[in-house]
């Protein structure tokens, strides 16, 4: 496993330096892996940067507004305009947040304040970066239990969101970490739901294998066309699991000023809202590997993609980075539309109609897989 | 959790569009009570308007509510008419018509897009407030000013019309019966608009007579309580338009109201356009001082029925001013309302009564 681009580079370094071998075997894989995990965390931030940009741009369009414009670098003015795009925008507003006091309010229960929001919300979405695939076969560990791993690690968030409401003494606070809490774990269920029709037919969890048995459906359709059901409630059940309209209800803005986190400040803030995005860029990367077949496309001969692959490796992180963007615009464009449901509400919704339909898709799966397993590429 | 909480949803909070409390009793998700304290921007308009000659007082009461000023100075003015028994000339009272229906509009989109915003459709507000800006740009084209006009007066406006007026006016209607159709297809279509506002907030007929809801939350309960129907006043008499009711009395009732009266707005403005005399006195003379006597008159303001009692001693200054505000006579339902609801149905609730918090301190 890995990514197979730091290989011939790490190798030159040993060579160069002469060092015996049981050491050099050690040292190449720690130095191998190192670089790996710096490689998608790096993605996994400017990533999470650029969908922040995405949104703060394609939303205001959809309001007849610019969104963010004026801070970025001098393109210079050409074709009649100034050309700008607010690039630096995200950068900026993160560095100002940094510079801001760090307020623990007084009566706030100061260690799980602390202690409870760093290990259970910022920490847990960071620890994924090994298992999260960069296109083809491209990933630095491939467990056996595969995405599990992920919804495992995911499902501490909704703790540290009840940890962190419930220590800052504040009544909003106290309501919208209820709220988070109620809704996350009752959403789970449907999603997990929903994926299990997936790994019937695939027979795995590994969200590489997955995405490669999507190419050998008919004309390498996947699974989001073969079981449509479910594609819709993983997608409604990730809109919920993220917090995202229309169910954003944990900081519910009109009633609940910022919900879990009215009493988090400065930096502090900024962590929370970066993790809510880069929970919704994990989820998207799920999404696509799951339901949208990896980095490879439909109509397209996957033996043509796998040789495009080796020649450049790139490639096939190009069209996973598409189309995990394209996933993430579907949540913006959903969050333009649509008002936010109220909390019995989202609970009716989770528990009377998701996982109904998410058993139904199961069914349905199951029968056609037996009448015909080829069309899920078995 | 069955304890019960005390949440303070203001002075700054964004449920409460403006600055006043709203002191909940929450049990879990459910409100137990809800008391509401105002006061926070009292201005002593009414005292203003007792110590000063009653022309120098109009431009303050277009101050008494931002987003309704046109309607404020004209229910001042007509009740000055009426003291002082004046007569206005048929054109400059179409005109008068044109521009309170225009306000009527502008305020109503206002109103739309701190609903829409409350509710969870935050593209909507910015949306409702690029056509409000249209009917702005016009009102700014006659009276010189944005928000605060000061062009109607005692006997007349301050004015006439600006040339292009009449067409710009006529394909701003046009424009806006499409854009209000666009509105209703962003709103109603959604299912989940339908759930945050059907049966929600339900004030019956008999409640909303009895606790005093006057404008579009009480026609919301099925009451036809329009001022410009029961009491016409300048040229309403004369034009042909329906007064929207609602059946249920829930938030989306009062929703469909405003629409509703939106569209016939357009068609009131469209008629008055078509029935405007060419000549007319625009401003005639008025007496420099009020006759004794006492006079109140009432108007439909965008939120319901607006009043002015003046009593005039033979002075220039008026001897005493009483302004009835329907904002101040919603609001006081809204506690009403509230019992019994969940915490996340407040903010629809109190939105889709429409307040004004510079008309209710006064």
């Amino acid at each position: 496993m890995g990514y197979g681009l730091y290989d011939g580079l790490v190798d030159m370094l040993l060579d160069f330096l002469g060092l015996s071998d049981s050491i050099q075997s050690s040292l190449r894989s720690t130095l191998i892996d190192s670089l790996e995990m710096t490689t998608i965390l790096l993605f996994l931030i400017v990533n999470t940067i650029m969908l922040i940009w995405l949104e703060r741009k394609a939303w205001p369009r959809m309001m007849n507004m610019r969104g963010i414009t004026f801070v970025d670098f001098n393109y210079g003015h050409f074709f009649g305009r100034t050309w700008k795009f607010g690039f630096l925008q995200n950068i900026a507003e993160f560095l100002k947040f940094f510079s801001k006091e760090d307020i623990v309010p007084e009566k706030a229960d100061k260690f799980p304040f602390n202690i409870g929001f760093f290990a259970f919300v910022v920490a847990p979405p960071f620890m994924l970066g090994a298992l999260l695939p960069l296109g083809g076969d491209a990933v630095i560990a491939d467990p056996a239990i595969g995405f599990l791993l992920i919804f495992a690690i995911f499902s501490l968030y909704p703790i540290g969101v009840l940890v962190t409401g419930w220590s800052s003494n504040n009544k909003y606070s106290l309501l919208g970490a209820f709220r988070s809490a109620a809704q996350m774990i009752s959403y789970e269920i449907p999603l997990l739901l929903s994926i299990g029709a997936v790994v019937i037919v695939t027979n795995s969890f590994s969200l590489i294998s997955i995405a490669e048995q999507q190419t050998l459906t008919p004309f390498g359709l996947p699974f989001a066309v073969l079981m449509p059901i479910g594609f819709i409630v993983f997608l409604t059940a990730l809109a919920a699991e993220t917090e995202r309209v229309p169910f954003d209800i944990p900081e519910a803005e009109a009633e609940l000023v910022m919900g879990w986190r009215t009493e988090l400040t400065g930096f502090r803030y900024m962590m929370s809202m970066a993790t809510e995005y880069f929970i919704l860029l994990i989820g998207a990367f799920v999404g696509v590997s799951l339901f949208w077949g990896g980095s490879y496309l439909p109509f397209v001969p996957a033996e043509f993609m796998n040789e495009l692959f080796e020649f450049w490796p790139l490639i096939a992180t190009f069209i996973f980075t598409a189309k995990l963007w394209v996933f993430v615009f579907l949540f913006i464009w959903i969050r333009s539309a649509l008002p936010r449901v109220r909390i019995d509400q989202l609970l009716d919704i989770g528990w009377k109609r998701l996982i109904p339909l998410a058993i139904i898709n199961i069914v349905f799966v199951i029968v056609v897989y037996l009448l015909n397993p080829s069309i899920y590429g078995v | 959790m069955s304890e019960q909480m005390i949440i303070h949803m203001g002075p700054q909070h964004p449920v409460n569009h403006g600055l006043w409390t709203l002191k909940v009793r929450t049990e879990g998700e459910k409100v137990i009570d809800a008391e509401i304290l105002i006061g926070y921007i009292f201005r002593m308009i009414e005292k203003m308007a007792e110590s000063r000659p009653f022309n120098t007082f109009q431009p303050l009461a277009d101050r008494l509510c931002y987003v309704s000023a046109m309607s404020w100075e004209a229910s001042y003015v007509l009740a000055l008419e009426k003291l002082m028994g004046i007569e206005v000339s048929k054109r400059a009272q179409y005109l008068r018509v044109i521009m309170l229906e225009l306000q009527r509009i502008a305020s109503h989109l206002t109103w739309l897009s701190a609903f829409t915003a409350d509710v969870g459709i935050v593209t909507m507000q910015a949306l409702t407030f690029r056509e409000r800006e249209y009917i702005l740009d016009l009102l700014e084209h006659v009276a010189g000013s944005r928000m605060m006009y000061n062009y109607f007066r005692v006997g007349g406006l301050k004015h006439d019309i600006p040339k292009g007026f009449e067409e710009d006016a006529r394909n701003l209607t046009h424009f806006l019966d499409k854009r209000i159709g666009e509105y209703e297809d962003m709103t109603e279509d959604s299912k989940v608009f339908r759930l945050r506002t059907k049966n929600v907030g339900i004030l019956d007929k008999e409640t909303a007579l009895n606790m005093g809801a006057t404008g579009p939350v009480l026609r919301a309960s099925g009451v036809r309580g329009d001022i410009r129907k029961i009491e016409p006043y300048l040229v309403y008499d004369e034009l042909d338009f329906e007064v929207p009711i609602g059946t249920n009395g829930d938030c989306y009732s009062r929703f469909r109201v405003r629409m509703d009266e939106m569209l016939q707005s357009t068609k009131i403005i469209r008629q008055a356009l078509d029935n405007l005399p060419g000549e007319g006195e625009i401003s005639q003379k008025a007496p420099r001082k009020l006759p004794k006597g006492e006079v109140y008159f009432r108007t439909a303001d965008p939120r319901g029925e607006a009043g002015f009692y003046i009593i005039g001693n033979d002075d220039k200054i008026p001897y005493r001013v009483k302004i009835k505000s329907p904002a101040y006579s919603n609001l006081a339902l809204s506690s009403h309302l509230l019992r019994g609801v969940k915490v996340a149905d407040i903010a629809p609730i109190v939105a889709s009564i429409d307040l004004c918090m510079g008309e209710i301190d006064r």
